[in-house]
């Protein structure tokens, strides 16, 4: 729990600085070993004749599956080396194409990874923990794990690793066990993972379907449920790999994701920890297919942020990557409605939003498909920014709104001035039943005040 | 600025804002002071197309207009600075070789120079300041820069000997002429809205060719455009079941005939007066796209800037992998046996399907 009093975590302007700094702890995941195995050395693989060298690897491997406490940094210093040398020794013999990868090794190798890997991840030190701000929580172990994930990766990526035979213990609760770990809060841990689970992905086509469907109950969870998982972003830059690779026409399974998990990601209060991860993967999705355009733009005017302002300027920033490659005819249909919201962001008095929405105006694609729909965009557009010429606060707004209204009246003038005119009539029309309103509640005070004279007169 | 005493042109037209009792000879006479200043006002640019020399070209010319124009919309500015800011800038440009450079500076002078004459005639103080006009129109000079090169152009133009007479002017005179003789016909509906002849005043002048017509002619041209354009719709309605075109209206096109005798338009020039106004105001009409686009300046905050598009984080991709094939394509082909399930991934994954995927061997 954090300390501070329960004021300074209510108040939102508190600087975080004055919060009493947790010490930072490193939370290891893993619990006392109640057996205290001493590890003995063995010797090195390449001091032995090469037909022993497959027992000793097998008897490595076995050792290497004992558990150490690195919460305590003197216990077991020597055995904690042992397994570390060994496992460095492991990785190395590993590299080449050295022949240990036979059947009978894969077993065996992934119950070490496993042993090492598996574990439950304590809870968070820190549940106001705030990514941008706060150092993780880094995991304790990581002198093993590191190795570990490392000789998981080059075990996977040899050349003499058969999928055939390691979908025999790669299996989807082996694949369970390593989703869960991405809510690690170590980022070295869950860069490992993602290369990893890449790795997996690409090599084991019948565990596809299956890391796909885990992958959407991980996002459909965090997203109506729970609101926090930490390896959110690492599985969205697997996602954006396999999806820049599906074949067309896409499968409709494909495009459901799409809907039904991708889009509502964007309304989680922490997207800025995934949203680049995030905006590639709807790009990729519309470069596969156009037709995918009105949907993804609908989907996210419906979760347009409503009260945080810099969710909003990311919302801009990944619209715009949409216009970047939109095709003219996806635009015609999406147009109305999206102007229409970058009108009321062009009028927001935070200046961040006005400024990102302005700054469309800066893109030539974009630009030219606004002339070529000016009819429609023009009369959207021109109240908001014509409001905002006379009121916005900000100068650099201002002069950011004068240089649209000048690229608009460059565009097609005659609509320009028809619009300035009605603009002109509208406001005077508006002024006219304002003045006519303050007329009439003065009559009506006028009326009262007379009317208690005479009641007063009445009554003496 | 101050004017010497011969009487300001607007005092004179005054009459043209009340529709139709104006004093005939009142707006005669002041026709004839026109013509007599109809030259000094004049201008004559002569620019190239490109500017390979290093000159003001008739682009950068409509350039700077509009850029007036906008600022004129932007303030709120009435027309009349608007004419008489484009007046002052193309008769300096007659007078004076101007560098390229320096027109940016210029056209927000020029618009200087047009709102303290304004502020003067209607004795009213000025509501925009020169610093405003400066850092709007991003004419990257300062607010001393705009007050010195004023004063140099209202030096050259001698603008503190008079008011000019400007398009504006005429184009009011004509049409209270005009809106008199239909009047004294009893012709109704032809009162030729003011505001509309202003709008197409204000496209006309910003085109170079235009402006090099004699004023009188164009606003006679302007004027004439827009009643036409009346008659036609009067005519449309008539074949529609509206009240029908009394022919004493075109008596209004032997009056015009008038005009051009005492004004001494020559039949070639105005002709080819009213083709250039007929095309301007044709590509107007016609909703088309400037030719040329200002080179605007777009100045962000640092926050902003920092991340414009999400993407820009992304450091590095993963490899792609293709869909239905093996990402490294190490291993051997894969055996169907009879046993094995042999399920499409065509299968969904949504929570929904009954059936889960197990082994999907493809």
């Amino acid at each position: 729990m954090s300390s501070g009093t329960f004021v300074d975590r209510i108040d939102p302007f508190a600087k975080r600085s004055m919060k009493k700094k947790t010490k930072k702890s490193q939370g290891s995941s893993r619990y006392r070993n109640t057996q205290d195995v001493e590890l003995q050395a063995l010797p090195l693989l390449k001091d032995v004749p090469s037909g022993e060298q497959e027992e000793l690897f097998i008897r490595k491997l076995r050792q290497c599956c004992v558990a150490f406490d690195f919460m305590d940094p003197v216990a077991d210093v020597k055995g904690k080396e042992i397994k570390r040398a060994t496992l460095n020794e492991l990785v190395e013999y590993i590299t080449p194409g050295s022949g240990v990868l036979t059947e009978p090794f894969y077993p065996e190798i992934i119950k070490m990874i496993s042993a090492n890997l598996f574990r439950t991840l304590p809870p968070s030190e820190n549940p106001d923990f705030d990514p941008e701000e706060d150092d993780p929580t880094l995991e304790a172990s990581w002198p093993h794990l590191q190795l570990v994930y490392e000789f998981f990766l080059r075990f996977l990526e040899s050349s003499d690793f058969q999928p055939i035979i390691g979908k025999k213990v790669i299996d989807q609760k082996f694949v369970l066990q390593l989703l869960d770990l991405f809510d690690s809060e170590d980022p070295r841990e869950r860069d490992f993972l993602k290369t990893v689970l890449h790795r997996i992905y690409g090599k084991f086509l019948g565990l596809r379907a299956f890391i796909r469907k885990q992958i959407n109950n991980i996002f459909l969870r965090f997203v109506y449920e729970t609101e926090h998982f930490n390896g959110v972003g690492e599985l969205l830059e697997i996602l954006g790999s396999i999806i820049n690779g599906f074949a067309l026409p896409l499968k409709s399974e494909h495009k459901q994701f799409l809907v039904k998990v991708l889009l509502p990601l964007h309304k989680v209060k922490c997207l800025s920890l995934y949203h680049a991860q995030l905006a590639y993967c709807v790009v990729q999705f519309l470069e596969k297919d156009a037709t995918l355009t009105e949907p993804v733009v609908r989907g996210l005017l419906k979760f347009w942020p409503k009260t945080c302002s810099q969710k909003e300027v990311m919302f801009l920033g990944e619209i715009e990557e949409i216009l970047d490659v939109i095709e003219p005819a996806q635009f015609a249909k999406i147009q109305e409605p999206l102007f229409r919201q970058i009108a009321k962001c062009v009028s927001s008095p935070h200046f961040q939003v006005a400024e990102r929405a302005l700054y469309y105006w800066n893109n030539e694609y974009i630009l030219s498909l606004m002339e070529e729909n000016n009819q429609v965009i023009m009369p959207i557009m021109f109240p908001a920014l014509y409001r905002m010429s006379k009121e916005h606060w900000n100068q650099t707004i201002v002069t950011l709104v004068y240089n649209v209204l000048k690229t608009f009246m460059e565009m097609n003038s005659k609509l320009f001035d028809e619009l300035t005119a009605s603009y002109k009539a509208e406001r005077q029309k508006e002024k006219k039943r304002e003045k006519e309103r303050d007329e009439l509640w003065k009559r009506l005070g006028e009326m009262e005040i007379s009317h208690k004279r005479q009641a007063a007169g009445v009554a003496k | 600025m101050l004017r010497s005493g011969a009487g300001h042109p607007d005092a004179e037209a005054g009459a043209s804002t009340s529709s139709g009792r104006a004093d005939i000879r009142h707006l005669y006479t002041t026709l004839n002071e026109y013509l007599q200043l109809e030259t000094k006002f004049q201008p004559r640019l002569c620019l190239p197309t490109d500017g390979e020399n290093g000159e003001v070209t008739t682009g950068a010319r409509d350039g700077a207009a509009h850029v007036l124009r906008c600022l004129k919309v932007w303030f709120d500015l009435p027309a009349d600075i608007l004419i008489s800011a484009i007046n002052l800038f193309d008769r300096f440009l007659t007078k004076m070789k101007v560098r390229p450079c320096h027109v940016p500076c210029i056209t927000v002078s020029c618009m200087n120079i047009a709102i303290d004459e304004y502020a003067d005639t209607k004795k009213q103080p000025r509501n925009v300041t020169v610093e405003e006009l400066v850092s709007v129109s991003q004419s990257a000079c300062t607010a001393g820069d705009v007050a010195r090169m004023s004063r140099v152009i209202a030096d050259k133009l001698a603008v503190a000997e008079r008011c000019a007479v400007s398009a504006l002017h005429w184009a009011r005179l004509l049409r209270a002429l005009v809106v008199a003789a239909a009047e004294s016909l009893a012709l109704p509906h032809c009162s030729l809205p003011e505001s509309e002849l202003i709008n197409l005043l204000e496209i006309a002048v910003c085109d170079a060719e235009c402006v090099n017509a004699r004023t009188s002619e164009l606003a006679l041209v302007l004027v004439y455009h827009q009643l036409e354009k009346h008659l036609v719709e009067y005519s449309r309605k008539a074949t529609e079941g509206g009240a029908p075109l009394p022919d004493d209206a075109y008596y209004l096109y032997e009056f015009a005939a008038q005009l051009q005798a005492h004004c001494n338009m020559s039949d070639a020039s105005l002709l080819s007066t009213r083709t250039h106004v007929r095309a301007v105001l044709a590509r107007y009409e016609a909703r088309q796209a400037a030719p040329h686009r200002q080179r605007l300046v777009w100045r962000l905050s640092e926050r902003t800037l920092k991340v414009l598009r999400p993407t820009d984080r992304l450091t590095s991709l993963l490899p792609t992998i293709e869909e239905q094939h093996f990402a490294v394509d190490v291993t051997p082909k894969r055996t169907r046996t009879g046993s094995e399930s042999s399920e499409n991934e065509e299968t969904s994954d949504w929570p929904r399907s009954p059936v889960l995927p197990v082994y999907c061997d493809n």
